[in-house]
């Protein structure tokens, strides 16, 4: 177990290094914040000067070195723009995005998990093929859509909702339902062919065949075992989470995390994007972990130091 | 008894009516983006700009029916010699925190964005002063390095707002990035970073109190939800309409839509001195070709729906030293055509047409309007379009934007035409891709001539050089156009400042 903790840590730290050298890179060849900072009007000298000032215009290898050995101790730099710690402008907007994600995904929990039992109890009929379809058109749909169409309806039309922002728990139902939305049908999906996977077992059958009543076969048999698929995938769509999370902040006025680092990178504010996005990756690489631990309670013959050997 | 109670009450406001000075209701305005900062010396960016205005007095405001340069925190600003600029300035003013306005608040502010360890961005826009000295309580003395004309559009700067320097002094600099002190119209209550800035009245403003009595600048990155929360009452004020939007927003009957024309000036920069490299473009008769080739007109009336004004030198009709007796040169494509064949490209020739996603109005439709104009006279365009602001500038100034350039500039609010020229044309500038030693000195006697009537006639000439020369194909001016709820007076302003403080209850 302690192997294992330990493993997945110096690999989490590997991601996030390899992340932040992929982010830096980009961001470096793409464009510059020196430009933004200052007046248009700004002479060659003023642009030079403030290059002198942050840094820039020192070799990309030894720039990304100081970076490095800044994060290391937890220090991300300051924003080019407000001189604030990235990691304090960071940690302030965490609070809105883990609210705005984890309403999303109870959200499409409470779509998916009965939706995709029921379709793959009822495998053929007419609930299945609703929910197939319905889970295809969900997935065609760009969240961005959704999340305008939810606003016109339920806040213009209806005036029920206010359209965007952060506050009281009417403003979560609209950007809560657009990321579950966005989450439900693959989650869905899974949890129909879990299910469909553990229904076919000999277990299953050997049940049936015992005279156990098909409800308790379903609740003790099928489910805590087509749980152990559905909990893994969860943790993989954590990063999907984060991503239509992004949208979502835009879309809804939501003032997260995602919605900072998109400015940032409109901005080339270095520090922010690069803080943004180490940590977003660690969230991801926890909640994977998370996932794995949950796994083996659900299913003791999994043992992880064998998996992931 | 209820009646009575209620009759008294009604009295009472009747009484306190015509007065009419209490701040009431309050207002929401939502922008695009947050401001990074709420202190005004520390930014460049215009939605910090629009909060600061609230928050912040300036020494000079601007008209808002001329756009000139008026009294505002200084009653007068006056020309000793020519070296010398006297501010006298208004009595009686105090900052939100009681601290007085006064000489040493002046001194302090200019000595702030001028301190190098400072790091101000603006303080390129203030390296004309040589000193800032107190004569008196109210009377500030500005010595400058060089004649300076343009004190008067400088002491307006939106970002120029006066700070208290007892409290930024106590406070420290980070502080007052965060809880912002100023002598304007409203109080800063508090900031929720990335959301929203609330604002409420301050009922001894010294010009009197606003009419609304709580304000807020809330961020809404999307247009589609700016417009949702307009019509259906969450938020009243909202800014960059796209102009397809506009019959929608009218037909609400919750809001309507006011435009105005506003300082950026869009127009067709060609690389007469070849900075980029070899080009065609160096001879003047195939920069007159382009000229006649494309119908400005019909861009302005079908792309825009009117919502523009034509320039004929690239220069903003509203701005000081703008030559109205110059027209632009006509649509011929005819004349165009021969021009070309004269200059030796009977069969066309084939030039780069730069653009950008950034302050232009429906960019990518005006570049497929002027391609379309100029494949008529055998002008064949391969567009490079940079979707990054950033890029677009470094390629700018890098001598990389060869061809043609779809550009516009803003003056950074200065309403003076030094503020476009100088750094187009003077050889060496960041953005000059036609030079000529004529301009060079032209530019710098505009310069540094302080007479108004003298610098008149210098930029005259130079329009009517830089005409002649076709070193631009000049465009329009653009529209700001905003929409606000059908409950408020309130006007869009030509300097982009959202006046809320001005605004007034129907």
């Amino acid at each position: 177990m302690w192997t294992f903790l330990v493993r997945r840590l110096v690999r989490a730290l590997l991601v996030c290094l390899g992340i932040s050298l992929i982010t830096f890179a980009l961001l470096h060849v793409v464009g510059d914040p020196v430009l933004l900072l200052l007046p248009q009007s700004a002479s060659d000298e003023d642009v030079r000067l403030l290059e002198e000032k942050l840094g820039l215009d020192r070799p990309l290898w030894v720039q990304y070195g100081r970076f490095l050995a800044d994060a290391l101790r937890g220090d991300f730099g300051r924003s080019l723009f407000t001189q604030e710690s990235a990691l304090a402008l960071i940690l302030e907007r965490m609070p809105a995005t883990l609210e705005l994600t984890v309403a999303g995904m109870l959200v499409g929990l409470v779509i998916a998990i009965p939706l995709g039992v029921l379709s793959a109890i009822r495998r053929g009929s007419l609930t299945d093929r609703l929910c197939t379809v319905g889970a295809v058109a969900g997935q065609a749909m760009p969240i961005f859509w959704l999340g305008i169409m939810l606003i016109i309806v339920f806040a213009v039309l209806l005036r029920w909702l206010p359209a965007s922002g952060r506050g009281s728990p009417a403003h979560l139902v609209l950007p809560a339902i657009t990321l579950g939305a966005y989450l439900a049908p693959l989650t869905m999906r899974l949890t129909r062919s879990g299910v469909l996977d553990v229904l076919t077992q000999d277990y299953i059958r050997t049940a049936r065949a015992k005279g156990v009543g098909e409800r308790w076969v379903l609740y003790k048999h099928a489910l805590r075992n087509a749980a152990i698929p559905i909990v893994t995938i969860l943790g993989v769509q954590f990063g999907r989470l984060l991503g239509g999370a992004v949208v979502t902040e835009t879309v809804f006025a939501w003032p997260g995390v995602a919605s900072l680092a998109v400015k940032a990178i409109r901005t080339y504010d270095y520090p922010v994007v690069q803080g943004a996005v180490v940590l977003l990756a660690l969230l991801i690489v926890l909640a994977n972990l998370v996932a794995d631990l949950v796994v083996t309670w659900l299913d003791p013959r999994i043992r992880l130091e064998e998996r992931h050997a | 008894m209820l009646r009575i109670v209620a009759l008294v009450a009604l009295a009472l406001v009747v009484a306190a009516g015509p007065a009419g000075a209490q701040p009431r209701g309050q207002v929401t305005v939502a922008l695009g983006s947050d401001t990074s900062t709420q202190d005004p010396h520390m930014h460049t960016e215009r939605m910090g700009i629009i909060i600061n205005q609230h928050i912040f007095d300036t020494l000079l405001t601007r008209d808002t029916r001329t756009w000139q340069p008026a009294p505002h925190l200084a009653e007068s600003v006056r020309g000793i010699d020519s070296l010398t600029w006297e501010l006298k300035l208004r009595r009686g003013v105090t900052f939100h925190n009681g601290e007085p306005f006064n000489a040493e608040s002046v001194k302090f502010s200019f000595d702030r964005v001028l301190n190098p360890d400072q790091k101000s961005p603006i303080r390129g826009n203030f390296t004309w002063i040589k000193s800032v000295d107190v004569v008196d309580e109210h009377t500030v003395r500005i010595t400058t390095h060089k004649p300076y004309p343009l004190i008067h559009e400088i002491l307006t700067f939106g970002n120029f707002g006066m700070v208290p320097p007892r409290y930024v002094k106590e406070k420290g600099d980070a502080h007052f990035a965060r809880n912002p002190v100023g002598t304007g119209p409203f109080r800063f209550v508090e900031w929720r970073k990335g959301e929203a800035t609330v604002l409420e009245a301050n009922e001894k403003y010294w010009k009197g109190a606003p009419a609304v009595r709580r304000l807020t600048f809330r961020v809404i990155p999307e247009t589609a939800t700016q417009i949702a929360e307009l019509l259906s009452g969450g938020v009243d004020i909202i800014r960059a309409v796209p102009p397809d939007q506009i019959p929608a927003i009218e037909r609400s009957g919750v809001a309507r839509v006011t435009a105005t024309r506003i300082l950026r000036v869009v127009y067709l920069q060609l690389d007469g001195d070849g900075r980029a490299g070899r080009t065609p473009l160096t001879d003047v008769r195939v920069r007159r070709a382009i000229n006649h080739a494309i119908n400005v007109d019909e861009i302005m009336a079908k792309v825009l729906g009117g919502k523009a004004v034509r320039t004929a030198t690239g220069n903003n009709p509203m701005v000081f030293g703008y030559d109205d007796s110059i027209t632009p040169y006509a649509y011929d494509p005819a004349r165009a055509r021969k021009l070309l064949a004269e200059a030796g490209f009977p069969n066309g020739l084939e030039l780069t047409l730069n653009t950008y996603t950034g302050s232009i109005v429906a960019v990518d439709q005006v570049a497929q309007a002027i391609q379309g104009y100029l494949a008529e006279v055998g002008v064949r365009t391969r567009v490079r379009h940079f979707a990054d602001v950033g890029q677009y500038l470094a390629s700018f100034r890098g001598s990389k934007l060869d061809g043609m350039t779809l550009a516009s500039w803003g003056y950074n609010s200065v309403f003076d035409s030094d503020a476009i020229y100088y750094i187009h044309f003077v050889k060496g500038q960041p953005y000059a891709y036609n030079t000529s030693p004529e301009m060079d000195a032209l530019l710098e006697e505009g310069r540094a001539t302080v007479d108004p009537k003298k610098r008149r006639e210098i930029y005259a000439k130079f329009q009517r050089l830089i005409v002649d020369q076709a070193y631009w194909v000049p465009m329009y001016a653009q529209f700001t156009i905003e929409a606000v709820s059908t409950k408020l007076n309130y006007e869009a302003s030509s300097d982009e400042i959202m006046r809320v403080y001005a605004a007034t209850w129907k």
